[in-house]
């Protein structure tokens, strides 16, 4: 009865170890979840395409760094990893939709495979389906955002990498304990690019595509007029430069 | 595309597989975990027959062990924490029946070697299998400080003050050595708050005790009295 206060200081040491791993993964794991939403975030900005790739770049390099972090702390065994993989999955759900939605923009393809980067294995099935099922999400922005801007060609595109993932989802058996709530999301989702396809389709088919380049500045209302004026003084040379010209003019004249 | 698929079903099917082998497992050891239950449920009501109800359980603290070892032959090497949460609850239960048995017997703590001794796998020198882990450990004492300050008032009920002295007596053992560890705020340390009631059930109980002690001494004493004077008017 007396040594047990020794007992419970040996059962100290070995909890303090665990808790001290796990806030150290904890950490590194808040901070891939950080950038790789940065990373999403910065890849729907409008942006000329090599500087934004370059930049893109370093920042999933950032995020590997973090990752590494973790396979570090694990890489003592793999039974270290599953008393963990609860928070670190949250983290690697993330960078996947971010990597994957990085390589869809830089290739205009959708990749499947990712190469291992890392000598443990963090990435497991069930996290990848969650990455991919949120990449879903952010490809269906992308398209939205890439029609308001008069883009009519990438929704097709997105459109068949949607199906493509939706396919998968379904045909997976039922062990694989997809997530439904996110399976009903995909599906909302790829209709309304269904949809924005559709009526894309039809407009092109009660106007040729010349006319609806001549009449469509017409259409749009104010609003959107200056919004496309303003893009095209940030990111079409041509436009700049005879803008400058303009204003040298004026002032000179002035 | 399709080998991606492929690879994946496999991979669920497998892991699917293992899981439902492990969940049947646990619900075997849980049916065992109820019958130990509902005998040392007689000692509230018969503390006399103490004894006899604790060799009744031996039996089934002999199926529980090959039970277990069962349980931790089907866990995968190095997934020990993958299906971890399929038995957290059900081992800390044994655990408490365990040590609740023990210290019936032999008034000292369980350790956790001892357990780990006890529910072991097939292979006795595997060092790869965790066995019954810390927390579980952990879980299992708190269950048991709980059930043993019920017990503590059941046993008062029967007069048996001697043993509710000595549960309180274990009981500040085991809170102090609780205060020994850095516990996070967690599904644990909730529990771990729970012991300060039990304590202070004891304590109350204790003092009816003494109150009640004080009372007949005081009873015996006048009535002696009284008796004494109504002889010496005789």
């Amino acid at each position: 009865m007396e040594n047990i206060e020794g007992i419970f200081e040996n059962y100290r040491t070995e909890f303090d170890e665990i808790n001290n791993k796990r806030n150290r993964i904890d950490i590194a794991r808040k901070d891939v979840t950080i950038f790789s939403k940065r990373l999403i975030f910065f890849l729907h900005r409008d942006m000329p395409n090599q500087n934004k790739f370059k930049e893109a770049q370093k920042k999933l390099e950032q995020i590997h760094q973090k990752i590494q972090i973790i396979a570090d702390e694990i890489s003592t065994d793999e039974e270290c990893f599953w008393r963990y993989s609860f928070t670190i999955s949250w983290g690697i759900e993330e960078y996947i939709e971010a990597v994957l939605f990085y390589y869809y923009l830089k290739d205009n393809k959708l990749k499947i495979k990712i190469r291992k980067k890392f000598k443990n294995n963090l990435i497991f099935p069930k996290d990848y389906l969650g990455g991919l099922a949120d990449l879903t999400g952010e490809l269906m922005r992308y398209s939205t955002d890439a029609v308001a801007h008069g883009d009519t060609q990438t929704p097709i595109k997105v459109l068949e990498a949607i199906q493509q993932i939706y396919s998968l989802f379904i045909s997976l058996p039922r062990s694989a304990k997809v997530d439904m709530n996110k399976l009903s999301v995909m599906e909302t989702s790829m209709k309304k690019i269904e949809n924005i396809c559709f009526k894309i389709q039809l407009a092109q088919e009660e106007f040729p595509k010349v006319i609806l380049d001549e009449t469509l500045p017409q259409i749009i209302p104010q609003k959107a007029k200056i919004l496309t004026k303003k893009r095209k003084n940030n990111y079409d040379p041509q436009f700049k430069q005879s803008k400058e010209q303009k204003e040298q003019k004026e002032s000179k004249e002035n | 595309m399709e080998d991606v698929l492929l690879k994946l079903t496999e991979n669920f099917e497998e892991e699917n597989s293992t899981h439902e082998q492990i969940i049947n497992s646990v619900k075997e050891i849980k049916v065992i975990n109820a019958q130990i239950d509902f005998l040392l449920e007689k000692i509230h009501s018969k503390p006399n027959e103490m004894n006899e109800i604790l060799n009744q359980t031996k039996e089934f603290q002999e199926t529980l062990q090959q039970k277990y070892s069962s349980l931790f032959d089907l866990i995968p090497k190095g997934k020990y924490y993958k299906y971890y949460y399929l038995w957290k609850a059900t081992g800390s239960q044994s655990v408490f029946l365990i040590a609740i048995i023990h210290w019936f017997e032999n008034k000292t703590l369980i350790t956790q070697e001892t357990v780990k001794n006890l529910f072991h796998p097939s292979n006795k020198e595997d060092i790869s299998q965790i066995g019954i882990d810390l927390e579980n450990y952990l879980f299992g004492l708190i269950q048991l400080s709980n059930e043993l300050s019920r017990f503590a008032g059941t046993f008062a009920s029967h007069g048996k003050y001697q043993l509710v002295q000595e549960i309180q007596n274990f009981l500040n053992v085991i809170y102090n050595g609780f205060k020994c560890l850095n516990l996070k705020n967690d599904d644990l340390r909730r529990r771990f708050d729970t012991l300060k009631y039990d304590l202070k059930r004891l304590e109350s109980i204790q003092t009816d005790i003494h109150k009640l002690k004080g009372f007949e001494t005081f009873l015996e004493k006048n009535f002696q009295e009284k008796d004494e004077m109504e002889i010496d008017q005789k």
